[in-house]
């Protein structure tokens, strides 16, 4: 018999169910994956790697990309972890590298690419949406923007969905347990 | 017979006009070993990095006034392209996570000519980010005095046609050679930068006068441009909070003549001619000589978000200077009311500075000292003439300002990389203002210049 147990992010309350079995990835759904050397991160720190003010997440020297404007997740990003449009983010880095403090994330071609390069480069984060999620990659945040039902496709998936979406609820294996708050189990 | 008391033919009187004639202006180029070295060093880490981000700007700006003189350098009724135009290419290296190249060339009107444009490195320097709070940069970089110091030349980033004169003259030089250090807090009010910085530039001030003086050495009408070399340092304390941005800083500077020239003065003050055969029988002449012009400058600045998507912007400007009498000590700055209507960002500015009020007095005074012919032949006649237009060339080289403008204009967001503005500014002209060519035997004061401009600001 396979026992099951639901998790939840420490930091919140029941209202999202989210079930562990195999189903099509959602539209919608983004993620933020980085090289296996770089930790978990919050979305403040996301925000401040993609915007220049951060350089090193717990020590580790960390390298943003993203895609085109117009392409994959782009324009979800920049919403639900830069709180930017595409024009003030253009008009912000266009500032900030015309006063000498950098240049903005490289921009890849799809989110392919950026798995490529994530996977091949330490310190390197980038955002992807969830259905050019490949297993076992390292997922370093995520947000949900698809509606309030979710199926992902691995334990996993459903770990750090729990681990960085406040309010979420999933169900998995006992043996995917780790670090998380059980809130129930049977 | 040559007067006696004069000081028309001392070479270090001369100098000291000259110096004193200093105007304010861009820096010059880097020295020929600074640039190779500088070229050669960032090319050959360039080589080896492994990501360099290129990118360019420009903007093609026209500019017409209703007056027949020269204001601000270039604008007359005649209209020009160069007051504000300008295309430049940057590249930023990343050498390893931590150590980066920033190198930044434009094409510009000169800043030794007027007539002429070339392309100069306006920046080329390391940086070091040994952690997310620490910026260490070494080599040629702006000086952070303004608002919009660094992106001055990059128009996509604001949405004045022009930025004010009144404030954005205030330091000799906009950019350094030299060492900065950066470091940065986020405390709950927001993001605090603190930078501390240390360098030199050579450069050229531009020296315009208005008068031909028959006196030996002869001073020749029109302009001019003079070496000079400024030393910089100072503070800037840096708030970014949401969308407002707040700056103060401090910065000391000694401006020296080049090294071929002996010397100057630090005061100007009547002396009795000694003639009988002039009526008024008094010139100002130089005195106290002094090497350089120390100054120091003090700046306020503030963009703040307001309700209903107004913005309002404003900075202040204080250049004391402390060996010398001169039209360059200034209270300056401008206040603006923006307003965001999607893509217009329509605007009122008003700006104004001015000298102290004891050397727009020595200015008036000397403008009009005029001494007259009593008694003497022809050659007498031309060495009281001399005099006379000895004193105007002295008034010119004071360097007054007495100026303030107010001015309407919007920018139109093509894109967020793409501008289009346009701007009605009249200006006007107390006493006398330094910005402005007075035209040959003449005077500029209380006068209005209306200026119209239009341009289109890209980056790519």
């Amino acid at each position: 018999m396979k026992t099951t147990i639901k998790v939840v992010s420490t930091i919140q309350i029941v209202s999202l169910a989210v079930s562990l079995w195999f189903s099509p990835a959602h539209a919608g759904e983004i993620v933020v994956i980085g090289n296996s050397n770089v930790p978990k991160m919050d979305a403040v720190t996301i925000q401040k790697v993609y915007t220049g003010k951060v350089i090193s997440v717990s020590g580790v020297s960390v390298t943003p990309v993203g895609v085109k404007p117009g392409t994959g997740a782009r324009n979800i990003f920049l919403q639900e972890f830069l709180k930017q449009d595409e024009e003030k983010y253009t008009a912000y880095w266009t500032v900030r590298r015309y006063i000498g403090k950098g240049a903005p994330p490289a921009e890849l071609a799809s989110d392919a690419e950026v798995v490529n390069y994530v996977q091949s480069t330490p310190g390197a984060v980038g955002y992807i949406d969830e259905a050019a999620l490949k297993p076992g990659m390292n997922v370093i945040a995520r947000k949900h923007t698809g509606g309030p039902q979710s199926a992902l496709d691995s334990i996993e998936n459903v770990i750090d969905y729990a681990q960085f979406t406040p309010g979420t609820v999933g169900r998995i294996d006992i043996a995917g347990l780790s670090g998380l708050s059980v809130i129930a189990f049977r | 017979m040559e007067p006696k008391g004069i000081a028309m033919n001392n070479p270090i009187a001369w100098t000291l006009m000259e110096l004193l004639a200093i105007r304010l202006t861009k820096q010059k180029t880097l020295g020929k070993s600074l640039v190779m070295a500088a070229v050669f060093g960032l090319s050959a880490m360039a080589t080896e990095a492994a990501e360099v981000s290129l990118s360019g700007f420009g903007t093609l700006g026209y500019a017409q006034s209703n007056q027949s003189y020269n204001f601000e350098r270039f604008i007359d009724n005649n209209g020009t392209f160069a007051r504000d135009s300008i295309a430049g290419v940057q590249a930023d290296i990343k050498i390893t996570d931590e150590i980066g190249a920033t190198v930044q060339g434009k094409f510009a009107p000169s800043i030794d000519n007027d007539n002429s444009w070339n392309g100069t490195l306006s920046w080329a320097f390391l940086s070091w980010r040994p952690s997310n709070d620490w910026l260490v940069r070494a080599g040629k970089q702006r000086l952070p005095v303004y608002l919009y110091s660094e992106s001055t030349d990059v128009g996509v980033t604001y949405d004045f046609a022009h930025l004010p004169a009144e404030m954005y003259s205030i330091s000799p030089s906009t950019d350094y050679v030299g060492i900065s250090v950066a470091k940065t807090w986020n405390p709950d009010l927001g993001e605090l930068t603190l930078d501390g910085y240390a360098g030199n530039i050579g450069t050229s001030w531009r020296i315009y006068q208005r008068d031909n003086v028959p006196l030996p050495p002869p001073a020749q009408p029109g302009v001019s441009f003079k070496d000079i070399s400024v030393d910089s340092r100072g503070l800037a304390l840096t708030l970014l909070r949401d969308e407002d941005k707040y700056r103060a800083s401090m910065h000391t500077q000694t401006t020296s003549i080049s090294p071929a020239s002996p010397g100057a003065y630090s005061q100007l003050s009547a002396a009795q001619l000694g003639l009988p055969f002039v009526a008024a029988g008094a010139a100002y002449m130089p005195q106290t000589s002094v090497t350089n012009v120390n100054s120091v400058v003090y700046t306020l600045s503030a963009e703040i978000k307001l309700p209903q998507d107004f913005r309002a912007i404003g900075e202040y400007g204080r250049r004391k200077i402390t060996n010398a009498l001169t039209g360059i000590d200034t209270n300056g700055g401008y206040f603006s009311l923006l307003k965001d209507i999607d893509a217009w960002t329509p605007y009122v500015s008003y700006a104004v500075i001015k000298s102290r009020a004891d050397a727009l007095s020595l200015y008036q005074a000397m403008n009009g000292n005029a001494n007259g012919l009593i008694d003497g032949g022809p050659a007498v006649a031309a060495a009281v003439a001399g005099i006379n237009a000895s004193q105007r060339v002295l008034a010119d080289g004071l360097l007054v300002y007495d100026q303030n403008t107010i001015a309407l204009g919007t920018s139109y967001r093509l894109s967020p990389t793409q501008k289009i503005k346009m701007e009605w500014a009249r200006t006007h002209v107390g006493v006398a203002s330094s910005f402005v060519d007075a035209p040959s035997f003449g005077n500029v004061s209380n006068q209005n210049i209306d200026v119209l401009s239009f341009s289109y600001n890209v980056v790519f």
